[in-house]
């Protein structure tokens, strides 16, 4: 009776061994197959992502050219010349007057750098003799140095 | 009884077995036939079925003027058609009126045909329009999307643009030149469809990205344009003239700032199966011919200075007419002045001068410059169907010593109002001839590409164009085109007035009067050439060309800021 009730254990013992094995591989077999399910969905929803995007992205850039389109139109030179000459009741020039202006300074501070103007320069003022004599010596001494620079 | 009964249900039996057998048989010829006799067939069709494969039309470029300002962009627009189903129900009309604001009477007024499918309620629906009616989804309606050509300036530059067909492919103009460019490369999107044709999901789909058309920058100003085609119209309107012609150029760079030409077309009212209408299609400051007169003494000019032939001191005797080769060769007023420099000699548009001149350079040299100024070859600016012109030179067949006389001062010669304009444009620059172009730049989704002037070929030496510019000076301020100065500005200039030839010879009753210059005349800004074609008031350039180049000039010079370079007194009436 021993030998039968020890047998008996053992068999038991193997076949929960085999048991064991048998839903881990089921549990590897589900789990692969939820893993292949989930990817899938994903790959379905991100497919229609994708689509719904690049819709989107189509139907913004239509919607951008439509607006250029428009304020092309309502920058249009007949508009403008419409409007200036029927609502504000302006009329095109007759007279020029050209005036001669000084060349004005940009306000980054650095004093030599100006904004491009085709007029003409400002004319320097007259200044005193010794103002003058003052800016004869501080040019010639510019011109000194920048000798001596290239030489050196 | 029974062995009759027996026997029947045996050939009964027979009967269904061979009916079910043969029934067998066909079934599987049938098969076999399918699968295995017309298997390639079948298996096309059911890939044609299952396989989609749809083109993805790329976006066309837009066309831009020099500041980028739209001239013609496209854009999507829609076609709203309707079917049988849709007059089932009022409702549906009224749904879609909203929609299109239109009445729901109109609509449903719109009944189809006997044989008609669907029929059109609205064409050319704006985009977001479209898109809502597309929404509604109202049943029997449907929307076709298409692109559409859209100019905001209206036929500004009509016939420099061109336009593009039904397929979006430029028919005409830089449509038509630059449609490798404005129309990109199509796609294609291959997909496995279900049964209606649309992409099933997570199945195979492949998509071939279309490339976009390019954005193309003209040198074209929209400004200067509509100037120069307001005052061209107003110039044929006062001289009742059957065309005219004017470019504007920067003459440093060669890039073409403005180019109208009459008779023109309506972009918005296109109709290709009007004959009387494509003949105005063409860019006739390209593709038409015509004599100069007497503006290519300019040319004539600057070839004698380039040799040293002549200075602007040169003096000549002009005691009457000159008979060459058994033509009597008179000047335009029958008058004549004497002793004559040859700054005089374009002061007063002598012919008889022009004929001096030429004889001193002699065939060779004469259309040596010719060619040098690029006539009698294509200026290779950008658009085609450009005419080299006529210049028959005294190596070509047909050439007779008299036509170097008629040479001289424009006649016997045939140019386009480009090659006039970019020739002039070469004095002006000091004698460099520059190519000129219509394109400034184009931009793409990898960056933008500028166009760098292209210098073609140093025609006179910088002195002889200073010279002959000086003399253009004295010619457009102290000569016969008075009507041309622009006040508190120095120019330079020539008029020209050239018979036409016809079937029986020149005729004196039509002229082509035409004026070409540049201003400010010592560092030229702008160069314009103004051509109108057979004025019925008047016949003379300086009568009728001067004015339209001294209104143009005179705003062009306030629009680009170019300060005053004199102040002259305007001559005559203006």
């Amino acid at each position: 009776m021993a030998v039968l009730s020890r047998l008996e254990k053992e068999t038991s013992r193997e076949g929960s061994g085999m048991g064991n094995s048998l839903w881990a591989v089921w549990g590897l077999l589900g789990g692969g197959i939820l893993l292949l399910l989930f990817q899938t969905s994903h790959l379905t929803s991100t497919g229609y992502e994708v689509q719904r995007l690049e819709a989107e992205k189509r139907d913004w850039q239509r919607r951008n050219y439509q607006l250029e389109a428009e304020i092309g139109r309502l920058q249009s030179l007949e508009r403008i010349q419409n409007e200036a000459t029927q609502r504000l009741k302006m009329v095109p020039a007759t007279q020029y007057l050209y005036v001669v202006g000084g060349t004005p300074r940009l306000s980054s501070g650095n004093d030599r750098e100006t904004v491009p103007n085709r007029y003409p320069r400002e004319q320097k003022e007259t200044w005193s003799w010794w103002g003058r004599f003052w800016e004869d010596v501080r040019q010639w001494s510019a011109g000194v140095s920048q000798d001596l620079g290239d030489r050196l | 009884m029974t062995q009759q009964t027996s026997g029947l249900a045996r050939w009964r039996l027979i009967l269904v077995v061979l009916l079910l057998g043969g029934g067998t048989l066909a079934l599987m010829w049938q098969m076999a036939r399918l699968q295995l006799v017309e298997h390639e067939k079948y298996q096309k069709q059911a890939e044609r079925e299952h396989w989609v494969k749809v083109p993805i039309v790329p976006d066309r470029g837009t066309i831009r003027d020099a500041n980028g300002h739209p001239l013609a962009i496209a854009v999507s627009t829609f076609d709203v058609f309707v079917n049988g189903d849709f007059f089932q129900s009022r409702q549906r009309a009224e749904a879609l009126g909203r929609l299109l604001e239109m009445s729901p009477e109109t609509i449903m007024s719109r009944k189809l045909e006997r044989g008609e499918k669907e029929r059109l309620v609205a064409a050319s629906v704006s985009y977001q329009r479209g898109v809502r009616i597309k929404e509604q989804a109202i049943v029997g309606v449907e929307v076709r999307e298409k692109m559409e050509r859209v100019y905001p300036e209206d036929s500004l530059a009509a016939s420099v643009l061109g336009f593009v067909g039904r397929d979006n492919v430029g028919l005409t103009g830089l449509e038509k030149d630059l449609n490798l460019e404005l129309g990109g490369v199509a796609g294609m999107a291959v997909y496995e469809g279900d049964s209606l044709h649309r992409p099933i999901p997570i199945a195979f789909r492949q998509v071939q990205p279309p490339k976009g058309g390019v954005d193309v920058i003209l040198t074209i100003d929209r400004y200067v344009q509509r100037l120069v085609e307001s005052q061209l119209d107003k110039a044929v309107a006062k001289h009742r003239a059957k065309g005219g012609t004017i470019i504007v150029m920067n003459p440093k760079t060669g890039a073409i700032l403005a180019m109208a030409s009459r008779p023109t077309f309506d972009l918005a009212r296109l109709n290709l199966a009007d004959n009387a209408q494509s003949e105005l299609y063409r860019n006739r400051a390209t593709t038409d011919m015509y004599e100069p007169g007497s503006v290519l003494k300019i040319l004539t000019m600057a070839g004698a200075l380039d040799e040293k032939l002549i200075t602007p001191n040169t003096a000549f005797m002009d005691n009457g007419p000159v008979v060459k080769y058994g033509w009597t060769i008179d000047t335009w007023n029958g008058r004549h002045h004497g002793r004559e420099t040859m700054t005089q000699v374009l002061q007063n548009s002598c012919n008889v001068g022009a004929v001096w001149i030429s004889d001193l350079l002699g065939p060779e040299r004469f259309y040596k410059y010719m060619k040098r100024f690029g006539l009698g070859q294509p200026t290779y600016v950008e658009l085609s169907g450009e005419s080299p012109g006529v210049v028959r030179t005294d190596v070509d067949p047909g050439w007779r010593p008299i036509d170097l006389a008629t040479n001289s001062f424009g006649q016997g010669i045939a140019i386009t109002p480009l090659q006039l304009a970019t020739a002039v444009s070469a004095v002006a620059n000091g004698g460099l001839l520059m190519r000129p172009h219509l394109v400034k730049a184009v931009r793409g989704e990898v960056g933008v590409r500028t166009f760098e002037p292209v210098v073609v070929r140093r025609v006179i030496s910088p002195e002889a164009a200073k010279q002959l510019t000086e003399m253009m000076r004295a010619a457009a301020e102290d000569g016969e085109s008075k009507l041309a100065i622009v006040p508190d500005y120095h120019i330079a200039g020539k008029t020209g007035t050239a018979s036409i030839s016809g079937e029986g010879g020149y005729t004196q009753q039509s002229t082509i009067a035409s004026f070409v210059g540049f201003a400010p005349y010592n560092d030229p800004e702008i160069l314009v050439l103004v051509k109108i074609d057979e004025p019925q008031d008047e016949p003379w350039g300086s009568l009728v060309a001067s004015p339209v180049f001294s209104a143009i000039t005179r705003d062009l010079l306030t629009y680009f800021r170019i300060p005053p370079t004199a102040m002259v007194a305007a001559q005559g009436t203006r």
